[in-house]
């Protein structure tokens, strides 16, 4: 039996010198399971006998397409390894790290949470990049037979590799969720629903996709579509990590500006996707659209801020930047500051809907009004969800009782002023009514809000906001004293 | 004059509207090994977990080498060893795999990183299971390993949350030797266990917990005497054990004299200046002593009189 002194380090402890130890250590995993090496041989056993299969085959068999053929296989073949078998595994590790203790033990160490999630996704393309190479055969005799162009091979081996690094990072997410075993079971049906419908739907529509792929290569909306694909898988992706880093955090850290910074960064990526993919005859009608799906994509994030509790923990309070301002004091966690987080983030919803064509093309198209008004529910959401939580105790379970009832008190104000308009007051539901200024998907969808409309709603608001106002004040003032304390401190 | 490593200052933690750690405030010197008692949910784990930095108090702070868990959390995880009562090592990597892991994630390197993971293994006694499955361990090598892990990166406080609960007495007493040795090399070292009569062996002081209030702290053998007026004394002699028995009873302060064998067992009510008397009486009076001795400090009795077995 070796011993330590004589036992000489591998490859992977070297490696490890210079790449993520998590990484380091997923593939070292990876490599000895037995689940890994019967996938690989499998999937090389696969790969041999369609190679021998297609070889053989008749070339003039199916026009010709022979190629397009053993690439439709290939995307069969990898889509569920991309989607569901990586993914899934990452999924695995988390939950017994999570479950085992494994992964407060690793925040006593150097690596922040974010490290091990993003470990954790490298690991997970690290071994999607193994099986390419296990397919690579396969591919150059997709090539080889003819009916598919190198640019389609690229395409969707990029496109793959894409698709696995958000699906592990979506597993990733998943697997840190929950606290009980029945949450956890939950969370990890949900992604296996999520990631085995995926892989169904890839699978199933694997021909139609070299096909269109074969057509989007040689169209001009190439660059903006794959651009488009790529930023939203991005965005997921990252998404997806902060939840993980979120999770793995402990709740008196600061959990709260990752997704701050991410509202910002969400916008800040859709201005850009505007002005350098969108051409400007688009960019207008465009800019009010994807602004108002932004808006309601991020509602969690705008909402929550001002659902959490007002002070900041000691910990927190503890990393306030020196010179903590006005413009830092937004990001940092608190209900107060939540809520001028909210403010900041509708304006500049709003600004991308208005201001950015405006500059860029002279025009603003009436979807900035569809965008005006979703964003105004950021304030008023806000608001409202400012005044409920000053009047609950403090602590985190009080903050979902917030968010949660907000959310109630829209859909029941919602469907209030429906049943008011339609059976006391026998009003069209498609004429607008103060009252529908509590229907956000009314005000926004139906027939378009108007200025009026918008007027209303920034009149609530603002009322709201002045309400909130001494909340904001004190958030302000605390990051000034925080930050004032640790000067003290430092000097 | 030893040096203090960790102040604890009034720690205060709730959980709703029960208080796991109330006012908690202790010292913790260099060096030394302190036992941490009390019964099942006192606030032990609570409050290593606060001084581990995976918690943080509702108030008070805890300061270990001049740095707040509070304020400077980074920094003190670099110079605390947390061994919770938890170990799950992962699976298809062996101790030596396992151990570079963790080397590499306390940001050691190179050369210094292989050099560590060597010695702490070793230290450990993990050397001829360098090669073994980290999962396919006994309870007691995987206590070793935790140990080793939680070594690496040469934290200057220990804090294990019962690291032997479950193991079998050999393991235990190797466990108990490893702890010694650490403290011997200047470690702090604060451990909870329910196994009483073992820490009392190991420990140099004691800290007793229930229902989040620190109930009592200090050196075992203080912390007996503080806590009843009586020493339970022996005293061997050569001859007649009733002579010595019927001098004892006479004695002021002496009381419940029993004979046990060769010697005399009685409580004694005095301080060590009574008992110096006590004992040149005996001379005088013609016993031959050939040992005259207070018990050792149980620990069972101070955790049974300081607490009463109520629960938070």
């Amino acid at each position: 039996m070796s011993t330590v002194a004589d036992r000489s380090l591998g490859f992977f402890e070297r490696l490890s010198d210079r790449v993520s130890p998590i990484l380091v250590r997923e593939l070292q995993q990876a490599v000895t399971a037995r689940a890994f090496a019967v996938t690989l041989g499998v999937a090389s056993l696969v790969v041999m006998m369609m190679a021998v299969a297609f070889t053989w085959t008749d070339s003039s068999w199916r026009g010709g397409e022979l190629g397009r053929d053993a690439l439709g296989w290939c995307v069969i073949c990898l889509a569920p390894i991309a989607v569901v078998v990586v993914p899934l595994q990452s999924l695995t590790g988390m939950r017994q790290e999570v479950v085992g203790g494994t992964a407060e033990q690793l925040l006593l160490t150097k690596i922040r949470p974010s490290r091990v999630a993003l470990g954790k996704v490298a690991a997970g393309l690290a071994q999607f990049t193994v099986y390419l190479g296990v397919f690579a055969p396969l591919f150059g005799l997709a090539y080889l037979l003819r009916g598919v162009s190198f640019g389609s091979i690229l395409l969707i081996l990029y496109f793959g590799v894409l698709s696995n690094i958000a699906a592990t990072a979506f597993a990733v997410a998943m697997g840190s969720l929950g606290k009980r075993r029945n949450q956890q079971q939950a969370a990890q049906a949900l992604a296996s629903i999520v990631l085995f419908s995926t892989s169904t739907g890839l699978m199933g529509g694997g021909y139609e996709l070299i096909r269109e792929f074969d057509q989007l290569l040689r169209a001009p909306e190439f660059w903006p579509v794959v651009l488009t694909v790529t930023v939203t898988f991005v965005l997921g992706t990252w998404l997806a990590v902060l939840v993980a880093t979120a999770v793995l955090s402990h709740p008196y850290e600061n959990r709260s500006t990752p997704f701050r910074v991410f509202g910002v960064g969400a916008l800040a990526v859709g201005a850009l996707w505007l002005l350098f993919v969108m051409d400007s005859g688009n960019r207008p009608e465009s800019a009010g659209y994807l602004s108002a799906l932004l808006a309601l994509l991020l509602f969690p994030i705008w909402l929550w801020a001002p659902c959490e509790e007002e002070a900041l923990s000691p910990r927190v309070r503890s990393y306030v930047p020196l010179r903590a301002g006005l413009l830092v004091a937004p990001f940092l966690p608190g209900g107060g500051r939540g809520l001028l987080y909210a403010v900041v983030l509708a304006a500049l919803g709003v600004a991308l809907a208005t201001a950015l064509p405006f500059l860029s093309t002279g025009v603003v198209h009436r979807s900035a009004e569809y965008a005006t008004a979703a964003w105004l529910y950021a304030p008023f959401a806000g608001g409202l969800a400012r005044a409920i939580r000053g009047r609950l105790p403090e602590g985190k379970r009080w903050s979902v009782v917030t968010f949660t009832t907000t959310v109630i008190l829209f859909f029941v104000f919602a469907l209030g002023a429906q049943v008011v308009l339609i059976f006391s007051r026998y009003a069209s539901a498609s004429s607008w009514n103060v009252l529908h200024i509590f229907n956000p998907f009314w005000t926004v969808f139906d027939g378009g809000p108007g200025w009026f409309h918008i007027a209303a709603l920034v009149v609530v608001a603002g009322l709201l906001l002045l309400a909130g106002l001494p909340s904001i004040f004190r958030g302000m003032r605390e990051v000034a004293r925080a930050a004032a304390d640790r000067r003290a401190l430092v000097d | 004059m030893t040096e203090s490593l960790l102040e604890v200052r009034n720690l205060c933690r709730s959980f709703g509207s029960m208080r796991a750690v109330d006012d908690v405030s202790f010292v913790l010197e260099r060096g030394r090994i302190y036992g941490f008692i009390g019964p099942n949910g006192a606030g032990k784990t609570t409050t290593m977990r606060i001084l581990a930095t995976l918690d943080v108090p509702d108030s008070g702070d805890a300061v270990l080498e001049g740095l707040s868990v509070l304020v400077e959390p980074r920094k003190v995880r670099d110079r605390v060893g947390f061994m919770s009562d938890q170990f799950e090592p992962y699976a298809n990597l062996d101790v030596l795999q396992y151990l570079d892991f963790f080397a590499r994630a306390y940001g050691l390197r190179g050369r210094e990183r292989i050099d560590v993971v060597r010695s702490v293994a070793s230290f450990c006694g993990l050397d001829s299971f360098a090669t073994r499955p980290a999962t396919g361990l006994s309870k007691g090598m995987g206590q070793r390993l935790h140990l080793a892990k939680t070594l690496l990166h040469d934290p200057s406080l220990l804090i294990l949350d019962e690291p032997a609960s479950g193991l079998d007495p050999r393991a235990r007493i190797e466990f108990r030797a490893l702890l010694r040795e650490l403290s011997a090399a200047g470690k702090t070292i604060l451990i909870s266990s329910h196994i009483l009569a073992e820490l009392s062996e190991t420990c140099d002081g004691v800290l007793v917990i229930e229902q989040g209030r620190l109930m009592a702290s200090g050196k075992i053998g203080d912390i007996a005497r503080s806590v009843r007026d009586r020493h339970r004394m022996r005293m061997r002699v050569l001859g007649e054990v009733e002579h010595a028995q019927r001098f004892l009873v006479v004695q002021p302060q002496v009381h419940e004299v029993r004979v046990v064998e060769t010697s005399v067992e009685f409580e004694f009510a005095g301080d060590d200046e009574a008992a110096a008397e006590l004992l040149a009486r005996a001379v005088a009076g013609g016993l031959r002593i050939v040992e005259f001795v207070a018990q050792g400090a149980n620990l069972e009795e101070i955790f049974m009189t300081t607490t009463r077995g109520r629960l938070s």
